[in-house]
């Protein structure tokens, strides 16, 4: 309660000093639309239609949150939700047709904002910065995000949805089977040479105990998924940054005695021999089965619980990342660093009231407003006690729903990517032990090697794509051979040459243009 | 129009000939009724291919058509150049040349097979199954195929059993043709023999008749009366296949191939699809689209051109 009481007095004063702070002087030479500060009563929203909120929901206007929020702030949103498989063509055809609404929700910074800003699409936020004070604010606690808020050209021009929490960006992670383990008598294997002895328990031991030795020790989809072993050799089958160069992982000597090591795991016989075309239900089914080991996947909560009933023995669990030569825990595993997911709202240049609209989404940036967000309504959704925010049975032991898609339907920050602050304590409820303790597991991680989401230019785009289209084609191939076997280690040196041919040295110095700019980038806000 | 008015004259065709007004007046009812189909390519067909300018500059879809700007061939230019031009455009062309030697003539056998059932019920079964799988979508149909042919799949299976080592079929570049056809096949041959089965059935009768009575075989009787009967329609039908020689359905590939097969999975559709996941490059699809129908083009000509020198029957 006591919580609550300072939320509203915090809430109550940024009600009051509002008015007099600058959001009430207008800019005069503004056109007279703009002259409202008020929030409206309407806004209209393009966003994505989560396929939690099931058919029946028209949109998030049903959702416990967002009705909340309504009356909270007075003003009604005109949800424009088109389904997610039609989304990117009905985004396209409205940019295109020139009828915006006053918000589109989309994936601004890789799709290249400067581009959309340019051809007035969206406005900057800049000169209004007096109209999110609880953004603001909020940054300033937590200036680490700064730098992935701003667009190429140094200006903000669009409010993100933040996963808070780093829990909330680890959900993917390596897995495996705790109770072979157990039977086998092995430790959790922490590095290159531990793994591969494990895995050849695995295979040689009959973990499965059926007397067969039909255990798929690690199994895989495609090769992007078994490339995941190559961090534990400090490199990656991408572009990644050491040492504040940007890399890219086939030209590297460590990235040759990665696959060597992979190449040697498929060879007797501890990777998946269907790596290559499977997908994530044969996957996952052949880990249900007991016919596998260790896989990367999501958090195992679902796994976790449908095992539970069957066999109450199978005990799948998030396995620490693999260390490196120098004992480092590391991972080529981006998301882990994206609390700035490239899904963000932006205003456009056809609201007519861009002030209000902004302190409008302001709003869901206030302690309130992230409350409402991450909980809905108190005693319908959550419960408070001793300051914890506790979900109620509504959510938690729905009959009709399961925890997600009931906490889908009724909490605003579960998969609407609407802007706001996602927060751990309200996400890991809805999480069994076992995916929590998995995402703990995963968490202790170092992530340096990884690089953020940056901003190219169009031209830096377009170069891009015309230089990665033969080289990402050319080195997935070599790849899936090697690791197959079909083509000898010894081809890398004449390969590393064909890439180089292709011009990979001018996409490292794209990537490393846009990565230098993006650490300058932070300064300017 | 002058040739469908003056068919349609039929009797009073001798004569003279009628100037253009009086026909239009005479037979204004069937040129009202044309209206609609020839505003339908009008719209859908001829208008679009205006889009196509689209090919020539560096489009932008916030500033549209008009505003664009316009760089000439340089789309066309970097496709050309790019590594793995050649081999695309081999490997577009084989898998249609694939599907031509071993995909069309089965439809035809299929439908002359059919022609020699007599017990309709079994007729009528055959067909119904046979073009069932064209009503099942591609993810469905290549997920079935890796199953069959995946390592522990059917056909493995089967090799298995006769001693045989266990064939990569899915990642050895060689059988990915082999396997892409025959599913194919499967896929189509029962729909694609419906157009040569209501051709046999506007074969005269007689004809068999007389043959019979001459004491032709059913051999003969196959290759002197219904082959000659067809052969307008596979002529026809074999033109238009030609025409689309570098169309290929990308989504069957993309569920069938990976990185190890793309030495002869890989086609132009697929490669500009994984280009397209990267940036949305209209302008560089729309070029691609643009050199593809213009190949597809000159190759239809062609086959028209020989199909009129050597049976005397073409499209147009």
């Amino acid at each position: 309660m006591a919580k609550l009481k300072k939320l509203a007095c915090a809430a109550l004063a940024v009600m009051i000093v509002l008015p007099y702070s600058g959001c009430g002087k207008t800019d005069t030479t503004e056109e007279d639309k703009s002259s409202s500060t008020e929030m409206p009563k309407e806004v209209s929203v393009f966003g994505w239609r989560s396929s939690s909120l099931g058919e029946e929901m028209i949109d998030y206007n049903d959702v416990n949150s967002f009705k909340l929020m309504e009356e909270k702030t007075g003003t009604r949103i005109n949800w424009i939700l088109p389904p997610s498989s039609g989304y990117d063509e009905k985004f396209n055809l409205m940019i295109a047709s020139e009828e915006l609404p006053d918000v589109v929700i989309a994936g601004w910074k890789s799709l290249g904002v400067n581009k959309y800003a340019e051809d007035n699409v969206i406005i900057p936020l800049d000169d209004m910065k007096d109209c999110m004070p609880n953004f603001i604010s909020y940054l300033e606690k937590h200036p680490e995000f700064k730098k992935d808020i701003v667009a190429g050209d140094g200006k903000i021009y669009y409010l993100p949805y933040i996963r808070e929490d780093k829990e909330l960006n680890v959900y993917y992670g390596p897995q495996i089977r705790q109770d072979w383990l157990d039977k086998l008598n092995l430790e959790m294997p922490a590095t290159a040479d531990e793994l591969y002895e494990v895995l050849k328990a695995f295979k040689t031991k009959d973990p499965n105990g059926n007397g067969k030795a039909d255990e798929i020790p690690f199994t895989c989809l495609g090769a992007a998924n078994a490339c995941h072993l190559l961090a534990m050799f400090d490199t990656m089958n991408d572009f990644y940054v050491k040492d504040g160069r940007i890399k890219y992982g086939f030209m590297e000597p460590e990235f040759e005695e990665g696959m060597s090591y992979i190449s040697k795991l498929f060879a007797e016989g501890l990777i998946d021999v269907d790596y290559v075309f499977q997908d994530r239900a044969k996957m996952d089914g052949k880990m249900t089965n007991n016919l596998a080991g260790m896989m990367y996947s999501y958090q195992p909560t679902n796994i976790s619980n449908t095992m539970a009933e069957k066999d109450p023995g199978f005990k799948l669990v998030g396995m620490p990342h693999m260390m490196n030569k120098s004992g480092q825990k590391v991972t080529d595993l981006k998301d882990y660093i994206q609390s700035i997911i490239a899904t963000s709202a932006a205003i456009t240049s056809k609201c007519k009231n861009p002030k209000g609209v902004l302190k409008w989404l302001d709003s869901f940036y206030s302690d309130e407003g992230i409350e409402i967000m991450n909980f809905g309504k108190e005693n319908e959704t959550f419960t408070m006690a001793d300051g914890v925010h506790k979900f109620t049975d509504e959510i938690l032991n729905n009959p009709e729903y399961s925890v997600g898609r009931a906490a889908g339907r009724n909490i605003g920050a579960f998969n609407s990517y609407f802007p706001t602050v996602q927060k751990w304590e309200s996400y890991s409820q809805t999480l069994s032990p076992y995916g929590i303790e998995a995402i703990n597991t995963w968490s202790d991680v170092d992530t340096s090697m990884l690089l953020p989401e940056m901003n190219f230019t169009d031209e830096e785009k377009e170069e891009l794509t015309n230089l990665l289209s033969p080289i990402t084609t050319y080195v997935s191939e070599r790849i899936d051979k090697i690791i197959m076997g079909q083509e000898s280690l010894d081809t890398f040196e004449s390969a590393r040459k064909t890439v180089t041919d292709m011009g990979i040295g001018r996409a490292m110095e794209i990537y490393q243009n846009a990565y230098d700019r993006y650490l300058k980038a932070d300064s300017s806000f | 129009m002058k040739k469908i008015g003056s068919e349609l004259s039929g009797t009073v065709q001798t004569a003279m000939p009628k100037s253009k007004l009086k026909l239009l007046r005479e037979y204004h009812e069937i040129y009202i009724m044309l209206i609609p189909v020839v505003l339908y390519y009008i719209l859908f067909k001829y208008m679009p291919m205006v889009g196509n300018v689209i090919a020539f500059q560096d489009y932008s879809i916030t500033r549209g058509i008009f505003e664009s700007e316009f760089v000439g061939l340089k789309h066309f230019s970097t496709f050309l150049k790019d590594v793995y031009f050649w081999r695309l455009l081999r490997n577009t062309l084989m898998l249609n040349l694939w599907s031509l030697v071993l995909e069309f003539p089965s439809a035809i056998i299929m439908a002359l097979l059919l022609n020699e059932v007599r017990c309709l019920a079994f007729k009528k079964t055959v067909q119904t199954v046979t073009y069932m799988p064209h009503f099942i979508s591609s993810v469905i149909i290549a997920g079935m195929v890796l199953d069959f042919v995946s390592n522990d799949g059917l056909i493995n299976s089967v090799i298995n059993r006769f001693g045989l080592e266990t064939v990569p079929f899915i990642t050895d570049p060689k059988y990915f043709r082999g396997i892409y056809t025959i599913s194919g096949i499967w896929q189509s041959v029962g729909w694609n023999s419906i157009i040569y089965i209501s051709a046999l059935s506007a074969i005269d009768a007689g004809l068999y008749e007389a043959a019979a009575i001459d004491g032709a075989s059913r051999w003969r009787q196959t290759f002197h009366i219904t082959l000659p009967g067809l052969l307008p329609t596979i002529a026809i039908m074999l033109i238009m296949r030609i025409g689309s020689m570098m169309t290929t359905g990308y989504e069957k590939i993309i569920l069938l191939y990976n990185p190890t097969t793309y030495e002869t999975a890989d086609v132009i559709s697929t490669y500009v699809y994984r280009q397209g996941i990267r940036g949305a490059q209209y302008s560089y699809s729309a070029a691609i689209g643009v050199f593809n129908s213009v190949i597809n083009f000159i190759l239809l000509v062609f086959a028209n051109w020989f199909s009129k020198r050597t049976n005397g029957s073409g499209l147009f």
